[in-house]
């Protein structure tokens, strides 16, 4: 029998203190008691607004299929965890539950410290009181509330802009994200050197502040920067490349303030283009790429690929565990969302999105899936290098399959089958000494062949060539301002692939976006490279194959950038620039590029783009058959169609990828 | 009771003007109609309390109740949670002081 010392039942309690006392304490004075809500009902719980705990509420109405339990994220201090209102939508009643960012912050923040005080401290871990750096670290994140001051006074009825000392809305801010700062300095930072192994539970625990467009982990990995970021490279090359970078976003930055709805991206984003916004996020994004490079660097020595895998296979089974019992409970549902820090509340049915993908616990099916993807490779990696198999291993890895096809990310199921036809052919030729020339040859002819039969085959795609080489500009002059209303004059154009006319016309108008004209001319270029396919065709095929042409159009109906723009982009986090820059014809919700080269586009230009092609390919020119290289690479191509280079945990998995990738042994984690 | 509807109209934006107010009281089986029309809007209590109110009837009747769209004291409760959160910064940094001291 497991024997738990007391430090461990200490904790445990201290978590089950954080997790229910805030939602367990009535309104003092009163002498109502709460009543199950029904239709006669809805009028008390109406009237008497934050009287009961939520927690009293619960155990009148557990079995009230009826409630959906959504977070008021504006509450006051002293509503913090009651009903704080009830409304009848759709025969159903949805029971606000108070909460408020001042106790958000310190409330999760505790719950996931809590969490992480579990994992055994370094030995030789030296506690760096630099208590001082941490103030200013505090006082950084709270000035967020000044730089978006649009979504702070929307999520925040107490939201008060003023600089003064009687702003006790701002002080308890910087009062709590200190208390925060500190806790991890001294207990997250002692455990640092087990991060590696433990990371992919940010899967589970996303770390996104209620109320709030911050993240947990950007402020413990900020706090691991401030304390271990030398002087030698804060001053080096890419430092000060940054910094003329940073300079550049903020002399290009437009003048006309908008507000940028952050929905799933929220924690991992910016609302704002204002330009204190810029300098926030400017060095936010600085502090957590440079702490996280420190970070994986000094800890790969420490790096377990059996406690990897367990955290992979554990974390993937409770991510498909919760988002199943919060699916089926709305209880839980609300849980999962505050405690989990979740984006966005993860789906209360069981049904899929549009009929193809349940994304159940996760803001997006695709980043989901890609998880999947990696637990997949890498327990049978393992179960391939080792010859061993264990019976947990299968049964949480048959979990975790469920969980990937619920997701239904079939470019996934593709790659992981390539993926491993690859490691199978590359052993079989190493064992029986044959060229791997003609394997490769083989293999390329075999897979281009499979494709074609896919494409030949698949009732959606066209097999009309000349259709599928023009799809994306016809679907991108589609979505542009010409098409508010019915246009007859540009549908005649499109309609006998007149696109040329369509830019003559456009000349007068200015409607189309640049990088739709700039489509249309290559696909039409004055000369034509013989055997050269054209840029424009390439592309849409390529788009329809993968079923991104909707997406990829409205994207390139949108991208209207200046030269500088394309070239260094708009900053880091920054879509305003790029979401409100040009008028579309449809501009409701949020549509995001569905590609992560995009969005590194939007950021950070062709300059982005070209540094994250070149260290890939530095990786595929010079594959050595470790197994991170070829995970980096199939996070690499699922990247290309899907925004997971948005979400914090999906950023976090390929950049670190990438890093053991170069920095791991190839004999130990080669297939050989 | 006689209700001056342009102190509710303060409040609550221009009476609709097919609508006829009527006082609802503390009829707790009374449940008000969302108008999809009307934007949201928050009132407060004099302690503080939140509600949404949906429709102009609704926040005719909590304005009329003494609900404002001001926030009344709402230093105090940020306030007292900066001193909770100052005392547990304080407490903590000198948490291994206090440990030598009481148990030395």
């Amino acid at each position: 029998m497991m024997i738990l010392d007391k430090k461990k039942l200490l904790k445990i309690l201290m978590l089950m203190t954080v997790l229910l006392l805030p939602f367990s304490v009535n309104s003092t004075g009163s002498d109502l008691t709460s009543q199950y809500l029904t239709d006669s009902t809805v009028g008390f719980y109406q009237t008497n607004t934050c009287e009961f705990s939520f927690a009293n509420f619960a155990i009148n109405n557990l079995d009230n299929q009826k409630i959906i339990i959504k977070n008021d994220f504006s509450s006051s201090i002293n509503c913090f965890g009651k009903v704080n209102g009830v409304d009848v939508i759709n025969e159903s009643y949805y029971v606000y539950i108070g909460t408020n960012l001042t106790i958000n912050i310190v409330l999760q923040s505790l719950f996931w410290i809590i969490l992480i005080s579990f994992i055994p401290k370094d030995s030789d871990y030296k506690n760096q009181k630099k208590y001082l750096r941490l103030l200013f670290l505090s006082i950084f994140f709270s000035i967020q509330i000044f730089s978006e001051n649009r979504f702070y006074e929307f999520y925040n009825k107490q939201f008060n802009e003023s600089i003064s000392l009687d702003n006790y809305f701002f002080l308890s801010l910087i009062a709590g994200y200190f208390l925060i700062t500190i806790l991890c300095n001294d207990i997250i930072l002692s455990r640092s050197k087990s991060f590696i192994n433990y990371f992919p539970f940010l899967f589970l625990i996303i770390g996104t502040f209620s109320s709030s467009n911050n993240n947990f982990f950007l402020v413990a990995i900020s706090v691991y920067a401030v304390n271990n970021l030398t002087l030698e490279r804060i001053k080096n090359n890419y430092s000060k490349l940054y910094l003329v970078l940073l300079i550049f976003w903020l002399l290009n930055n437009t003048k006309d303030y908008s507000f940028f709805d952050v929905d799933k991206l929220r924690g991992f984003v910016s609302s704002s283009n204002s330009n204190l916004s810029l300098i926030y996020w400017g060095i936010l994004f600085y502090l957590f790429i440079n702490g996280v490079e420190i970070l994986v660097k000094k800890t790969t020595q420490q790096f377990n690929v059996i406690y990897f895998k367990n955290s992979l296979l554990i974390s993937g089974s409770i991510i498909l565990f919760l988002g199943l019992l919060g699916a089926k409970s709305t209880y839980f549902n609300f849980f999962n969302f505050y405690f989990l820090g979740q984006n966005k509340t993860g789906m209360n049915t069981f049904e899929s999105v549009a009929g193809n993908t349940w994304r159940g616990f996760a803001a997006s099916a695709e980043a989901i899936g890609e998880f999947y993807g990696v637990v997949i490779i890498i327990v049978l990696f393992l179960i391939w290098k080792t010859k061993k198999i264990k019976f947990l291993d299968i049964f949480l890895l048959l979990i975790n399959c469920y969980g990937l096809y619920k997701a239904n990310d079939i470019s996934v199921l593709i790659l992981l089958i390539f993926i491993f036809c690859y490691l199978t052919i590359i052993r079989i030729a190493k064992n029986k000494k044959i060229n791997l020339t003609y394997f490769s040859i083989f293999g390329v002819v075999a897979f281009s062949i499979l494709v074609g039969i896919f494409i030949y085959t698949n009732p959606g795609t066209s097999r009309d060539y000349n259709f599928l080489s023009e799809n994306i500009i016809a679907e991108s002059v589609k979505s542009s301002s010409y098409f508010t209303n019915d246009n007859p004059e540009i549908q005649n154009f499109l309609n006998n692939s007149n696109y040329l006319d369509i830019v003559k016309v456009d000349k007068k108008n200015n409607i189309l976006s640049s990088s739709t004209i700039f489509l249309i001319e290559r696909y039409n270029p004055n000369f034509n490279l013989p055997i050269v396919p054209n840029p424009t065709s390439s592309l849409s095929v390529l788009s329809t194959v993968i079923n991104r042409t909707e997406k990829w159009a409205y994207f390139i109906a949108k991208y209207n950038p200046d030269p500088t723009q394309l070239l260094f982009g708009n900053g880091p986090m920054h879509f305003n620039n790029y979401y409100f820059g040009h008028k579309v014809a449809n501009e409701e919700g949020l549509i995001l590029p569905h590609s992560s080269l995009l969005d590194i586009l939007i950021y950070f230009g062709l300059l982005g783009v070209g540094f994250v092609i070149y260290n890939v390919l530095r990786i595929v020119t010079h594959l050595r058959g470790n197994i991170f290289e070829i995970i980096s690479i199939f996070l690499f191509v699922n990247f290309m169609k899907s925004d997971s280079f948005l979400y914090i945990s999906s950023f976090l998995l390929f950049y670190i990828v990438l890093i053991l990738s170069a920095k791991l042994s190839s004999e130990v984690y080669s297939n050989e | 009771m006689e209700i001056d509807i342009s102190k509710l109209e303060e409040v609550c934006g221009s009476k609709p003007s097919n609508m006829e107010f009527i006082l609802v009281g503390n009829d707790p089986n009374f449940v008000y109609q969302i108008d999809p029309s009307y934007q949201v809007k928050i009132l407060y209590d004099a302690e503080s309390n939140i509600i949404n109110v949906n429709s102009w009837l609704e926040c005719g009747n909590y304005v009329a109740g003494g609900w404002s769209d001001v926030l009344p004291g709402m230093i105090n409760w940020e306030r007292s949670i900066l001193i909770i959160y100052s005392l547990l910064i304080v407490s903590y940094l000198i948490k291994d002081k206090l440990k030598d001291l009481l148990f030395r």
